[in-house]
């Protein structure tokens, strides 16, 4: 029953057809022979041959020829007839197999011309949820054409809604980068402007400004110039479009230059000897960014080990930070989203981004629980050599 | 004494024939009776016609039952009969003919009547073949073929009812 529910509309039109067929059409054949034996049986009379006999002995010879030729025709005709019934029986039975082969032809036909403007509109209705731009035919007249008209207003209406949505979350983008820029500017724009507070009113005091206070002061608005600056250059890296210049790189040499420049923070384990197809500056910039982001999320130490797999290579960088719980993994993407009380919202943004400028892509695991917890970065890169993607 | 030998050897061959001859068609030829002369052999060959009331009924309405027979031996000794089984409703007699495909005066051969139609057929489906003695294989083939319905003029196919069409073998000597 199953089945017979997930067969196509007009199958299931067929199947009925041919039950209805073989319920009536096969008694109506037999009916039809039986009626027809029963009359050819009784087209034979058998007293013939016997009178036929009769006046055989006083016949001339030529009487006696055509007398035999009568009986020969009358047994040949009674020897023939159960013959002749199974060759009409078998004719009937080609007839109808024939017959039926083109009503089905013909019904088949019929039907996918009826299910065809139906499906078309399935498609179309499947095509307009995903979002893809279709074409809806509305040519088809009666119940069918209203429905298709129907069809199309709700495209369309969709196609603006969709529209306003589009506008809607640009706006509503635009406005939480103004708010997080503004809160990131502000806060190290608040150090700066008391290290100033406190100068100027001491000079309208006339107290001395020691050279120490001086440059606790000029330190405190240089590390806070600083934090703009990076700032800015994090917003810089991720709006932009890089210019990508690939080559082969050994990961080893690469992962050991950003360890030793982190080695104060972050104590790094690599066990990777591969090389990749990649920009050094951006892988660079990709490194850096995870490393950081490790440290802010309060990890000491990264493992890094490498998968080679047919043409890719899977770079997997584990920190033993606190990790992120699953139901946050997939919205760490997003630009500006942060779990950490410094974070800027740009570090896995940016990485994901580089990395996918270069061809490669991200995924993240993580373990909040247990000895093995943090965040691990799987980092998967092309590793055939340039001269192959030439060739 | 050397009569006698002779007569074991060849029905040891005739055996072995039976035995060892690849069969051809489900419906076989076999050979029921053979006799040794001077320059060669004398065989009787017989095929089982699974003979049944319909068949008497369509014999008897004066339709002819026709069989071709074919024979060759590996030296040349062919046969060739156009063998017809006829019915006479003036007497309900039955007799059976044959017309021979070798150029001989009396290129034809009828048989003696027969009052009952399973004598007729018995020896209807028996005939002589003669082999030279230097032959190592022969082929047999026996085939039905459509009968003329004169009354009704239309052609009938008699194998349809008998269920076999060909009949064939090939007997090899094994020395």
């Amino acid at each position: 029953m199953s089945l017979f529910k997930k067969l196509e509309l007009e199958w299931k039109i067929l199947l009925m057809a041919a039950v209805v067929f073989i319920a009536f059409a096969w008694p109506i054949q037999r009916y039809f022979v039986s009626n027809l034996s029963e009359t050819l049986t009784q087209s034979i009379d058998p007293q013939l041959e016997q009178l036929l006999r009769k006046n055989l002995n006083n016949a001339t010879d030529q009487e006696r020829q055509e007398v035999i030729a009568s009986i020969k025709r009358n047994r040949q005709w009674q020897a023939l007839l159960p013959i002749i019934i199974a060759e009409q029986k078998q004719a009937i039975f080609v007839f109808t197999c024939v017959l039926s082969f083109f009503l089905l032809l013909i019904a088949i036909w019929t039907l996918k011309r009826l299910t065809q403007p139906l499906k078309n509109l399935s498609f179309a209705v499947d095509k307009i949820g995903k979002g893809t731009p279709t074409v809806i035919d509305t040519s088809s007249g009666g119940a069918l054409g209203r429905l298709e008209n129907t069809v199309l207003a709700l495209s369309n209406e969709l196609d603006q809604l969709r529209e306003r949505a589009r506008v809607q979350g640009m706006e509503a983008a635009w406005q939480d980068i103004a708010r997080v820029m503004a809160h990131e500017i502000k806060n190290p724009l608040t150090p700066i402007r008391l290290s100033l507070d406190r100068l100027e009113e001491r000079t309208i005091n006339d107290q001395d400004v020691s050279s120490t206070d001086l440059t606790t002061f000029v330190q405190r608005i240089n590390s806070q110039v600083d934090s703009l600056e990076r700032l800015v250059n994090q917003f810089r890296s991720f709006s932009r479009e890089p210019e990508v210049h690939l080559k082969e790189i050994n990961l080893s040499e690469a992962l050991s230059q950003v360890a030793q420049d982190m080695s104060q923070s972050i104590k790094t384990e690599i066990r990777c000897t591969e090389n990749i197809i990649a920009d050094p500056y951006l892988l660079n910039q990709i490194l850096l960014n995870i490393w950081k982001n490790a440290l802010e999320a309060g990890a000491n130490a990264i493992t890094v080990w490498c998968k080679k797999e047919e043409k890719k290579i899977t770079l997997s960088i584990k920190d033993n930070g606190p990790g992120i719980e699953e139901e946050k993994l997939e919205r760490v993407w997003l630009p500006y989203f942060t779990l950490k009380e410094q974070g800027s919202g740009l570090g896995l943004a940016v990485v994901k981004k580089l990395t996918e400028t270069m061809q490669g892509s991200v995924a993240l695991q993580s373990q909040t629980t247990g000895d093995d917890h943090g965040l691990c970065v799987m980092l998967t890169f092309n590793c055939t050599t340039l001269g192959d993607e030439n060739r | 004494m050397f009569d006698r030998l002779s007569e074991g050897l060849l029905g040891l061959f005739i055996f072995l024939s039976n035995w060892f001859s690849p069969a051809n068609s489900s419906e076989e030829i076999r050979i029921a009776a053979a006799k040794e002369f001077s320059l060669g052999y004398s065989i009787e060959c017989a095929i089982k016609l699974d003979w049944n009331e319909q068949m008497s009924d369509l014999v008897d309405a004066g339709i002819p039952l026709r069989l071709k027979i074919t024979s060759y031996s590996d030296r040349g000794d062919s046969l060739y009969i156009l063998r017809t089984l006829l019915c006479d409703i003036g007497d309900y007699t039955y007799t059976f003919c044959d017309s021979l495909g070798t150029p001989l005066t009396d290129s034809v051969f009828t048989s003696r009547k027969f009052s009952q139609i399973y004598r007729a057929v018995r020896e209807y489906s028996r005939w002589q073949y003669h082999l030279s003695k230097e032959a190592t294989q022969f082929y047999m083939e026996a085939e039905l073929l459509p009968s003329w319905v004169s009354q009704l003029d239309r052609n009938l196919d008699m194998s349809a009812i008998v269920g076999c069409r060909k009949f064939s073998r090939t007997f090899q000597r094994k020395e």
